[in-house]
Parts: structure tokens; sequence; C-alpha cells
């Protein structure tokens, strides 16, 4: 299971979480966030979202 | 097809589309955005100075003029300033600003401008530079321009390290409000530690009543969400008023410490070129986008584009006398560091020396000599100020009084 699940109806696509994530795995297409492989388990993510739309799984 | 060009741009927002318009006409260059249309969406908070429409806009009419505000009120727990600033700052329609400006660099320059195009990978090689796009295209440039924006994505790609550290990005929400208690006349910051931590509210007025109200905090800090926030401050405040769109947003600040390699620059916001203070990336968009284009115009006429050639960029952002995003990156961090009772201090020294006067473009020497007896903590103050009217001239001045 992905460590970051990723609320598509809270996410605005404002792109901080991008500029934070520091292993660069967080890809944002124009209408969705994409996570891949490599995600460091730092919590930057969800601390910069300003809606709370990215969270950790279970 | 021939896929290659003089100049590839990277983002079509108001630095790669500026810095397209920029590039003289007689090269061969193409404009990525991986939105469908240019001008779409909009994250902003539409406020941009006078000074820096007029030096790089010379058009008498520009058609994106939202609402020209005339006073500023500064808040602060239960204190506020009120200050008269004609003619300092304006709003604009950012949709129509880009179209504005997209129209310019296709119809006038006849550079190609490629929407809904994804550019996920870029590589510099030995005499080019090489962007792959979404569906796998290949496109190869003697130069790239990075304008992604605030997720600042493709500067990792070739080198440059932008990954942005928590303490220098703001979480933002923003609610496009209608209520008859915005006045048009009027933009508000309020500063309250409890209202915003690490950061400010903001009510940007668009005329009409309607207004850009936002917030945003310094995400390493453990409060709550911005779109709480906002929505406890409207509820008390703006109770009446309408929401007309919402949405989130995140502006990055600190400056890239490297803002070029091979080839490449980075500008705007992808280049966390944002002003530190009141996070406005408009007008530094402009300015960077500029002078890359300056640097991009004269590499090419050569065959030397190796980072020492590109650094050029850099130090001509860094040498621009007329802003210093350094100092104010250093005034952010001073406040970040004060407790609230420093806070509480400087905030009232600000209030207390600003409240009643008048701020006219003509007239800053005396204004600032009139406060130049003072001593370095009152420099910070004015600086402060100063940065919220976004004037880079004041700015100027004050840098060279208090800051030696």
């Amino acid at each position: 299971m992905e460590y970051i699940k990723v609320d598509k109806e809270k996410c605005g696509l404002c792109g901080g979480c991008v500029a934070v994530c520091p292993a660069k795995v967080i890809i944002m297409y124009k209408d969705r966030l994409e996570i891949r492989d490599g995600c460091l388990k730092c919590d930057k993510c969800i601390k910069v979202c300003p809606v709370g739309a990215l969270s950790k799984n279970g | 097809m021939d896929k290659n060009y003089d100049v590839i741009i990277v983002g079509g927002g108001p630095a790669g589309l500026y810095a397209a318009y920029k590039i003289e006409k007689s090269y061969k260059v193409i404009l990525f955005e991986k939105d469908d249309v240019i001008g779409e969406p909009i994250i902003c908070a539409e406020g941009i100075s006078n000074n820096t429409l007029k030096q790089f806009f010379k058009e008498s009419d520009l058609p994106f003029i939202r609402n020209r505000f005339s006073k500023l009120k500064v808040k602060y727990k239960d204190l506020e300033a009120n200050v008269d600033i004609p003619d300092m700052g304006l709003i604009i329609d950012r949709s129509k600003f880009e179209k504005y400006i997209a129209d310019k660099v296709k119809k006038e320059n006849n550079f190609e401008i490629k929407t809904g195009s994804f550019v996920v990978d870029a590589k510099v090689e030995d005499e080019q530079v090489k962007v792959i796009l979404e569906n796998g295209e290949e496109y190869f440039g003697k130069i790239l321009i990075i304008a992604d924006g605030v997720e600042s994505y493709l500067p990792n790609k070739v080198g440059i390290n932008s990954v942005c550290n928590l303490i220098d990005m703001y979480s933002c929400y923003q609610q496009v409000i209608h209520d008859p208690k915005v006045k048009d006349e009027e933009i508000i910051f309020d500063f309250t530690p409890s209202v915003a931590p690490g950061g400010y509210l903001w009510v940007f007025p668009r005329g009409n009543n309607e207004a850009n109200f936002g917030l945003g905090i310094t995400s390493s800090l453990d409060c709550e969400k911005p779109y709480k926030l906002l929505n406890e401050y409207r509820k008390k405040n703006y109770p009446d008023a309408k929401i007309l769109r919402e949405f989130p947003g995140c502006v990055s600040v600190n400056q890239l410490s490297r803002m070029y390699t091979d080839r490449v620059m980075v500008i705007g916001d992808s280049a966390r070129a944002a002003d530190p203070i009141t996070g406005g990336g408009i007008d530094n968009a402009l300015r960077t986008a500029n002078f890359a284009a300056i640097v991009a115009n004269s590499v090419l006429k050569g065959k030397d584009f190796s980072a020492k050639r590109m650094s050029q960029y850099q130090e001509l952002v860094e040498k621009d006398n007329s802003y210093s995003i350094k100092k104010q990156n250093q005034l952010r961090e001073m406040i970040l560091k004060m407790s609230e009772e420093e806070l509480d201090q400087f905030f009232t020294s600000a209030i207390n020396l600003f409240n009643g006067k008048k701020i006219l473009s003509t007239d800053f020497y005396s204004t600032i000599y009139s406060f130049k007896s003072s001593f370095k903590a009152i420099g910070m103050v004015i600086n402060f100020m100063g940065s919220l009217m976004k004037d880079k001239y004041l700015l100027k001045i004050i840098m060279r009084l208090m800051w030696k």
C-alpha cells in the first residue's frame, strides 16, 4: 500500500507538495497528482498542503 | 517536423510568457504550457506594484487592470495603521494579463506556444538541451528557460536543487468574496499571529465590493490548516460575504542559491523569486524573466553556453539595485524568530510610525529622511512597511540609509 494517499476532491493542484518533496516523487499533471515509488516518508507534503488533501494511508 | 529551437521555455505563466516576449524575434522560440489554456486556472491574489507595471509595460492602455487602490491598512491584534498610498499598487486580472502577454508573444514575436504540453524531463547535453513531453515527444534547444512555477519540478532534472524547505513555504487559502464591507480603495494586511501564524491575512479589493480574501501561514509551524483559519476569520469579520470561488495555493520564498547551470536559467516562482515578506510573485517573475531574456539574447550571439556564461543572469538579478530579495529574506527570518513580545513591539512601532502618513511616489526622500534619525529597529520597520507597499524604489532608499 502507498504511504501517502491523495483526496482528489480536496486537492486544488497548487503544487506545494511537489515543491517540498525531497525525493521528487510527486508529479503534478494538469488534472491529477501522482505519487511514484521512492517516498521518504518525511510527511512534508502532508504539512504543506493548505487543505489537508494528503494523508497517511491506513 | 524540425524540433530544434534556439530557446525552449517551460511554463506559460507571467515569467515564461514575459521571457518569451522579450527574446529577439529573429530567434526560434517555443513555449510549453501544461494546461490546455493560457491564463487558466489562476491561483493568485493578483497584486502588483504600479512601478513594476510601468517598468515592464510601456503601453498606456492595459486591458487587464481590475482595480486601483489608494489606502493601505495594516492590522496587528487591536492596532491598525492607515496609510495613504496613492498610485502605488493595483490588482490585475491575472487571466487577462497572461492572455495579453501570450498574444504579443504569438502575434508580435511569432513564437510558438504549445498548450496541453507537460514537460516531464530535461537533459543538458554537450551541444544542446533536450526536453521530453508527457507523450514522449522530444524537443531540442540551445537554451532552456525554466518557468514551471511554484512546484519547481524541472530544475532538479538538470541538477539545480530546488527542493523547498517547509520554513520557506507559505501555505495559503483564498476565497474570492463579495461583501458590501469590502472597500474598493483599501488593501488590508492583518499580521495578528493567531490569525495567520508566520504569515498574514489579506484583503485585496477587486472592485465592485469584491475581494481576493486569503491567508498564508509558514508551513513549518504547527497550526490549523489555512482554509480553517480563513473561514474562522471570515465568519467573524465578513459574516455576510458571498463566496464566489475558493482555492488553495502555495508560495515559496528564499530565492534559489543557484538559478542557472549550463544552457539553463530558472526564473519566477520556480526560482523562488517571490517577495519573502508579501509573497507577491508577479513583480519578480517579470524582473527575473527580463534578465533571463537579456542574457539569452546575448548568449545566442556567441557559442559559449557554459554555466559560467549563464551565471550572468544571476549576477543581473542580484545586482539589480532597485530591490534586494536577500535583505527581504533576512527580515523575514528575523520576524519568524521573534517572540510574541518582540512581535508586539515590532508591530506597535511600525503601526505608530506609519499611521496617518501619506506616501507619495515623488515624496520618498523627504519621508525617509524624516525617519532617518531613528535606529536600526526602526529601519527594519520601515523596510517591512516598504515591502508591503511593494515599492522597490522606496526599499532601495531605506536599505541604503538603514542597513549599512
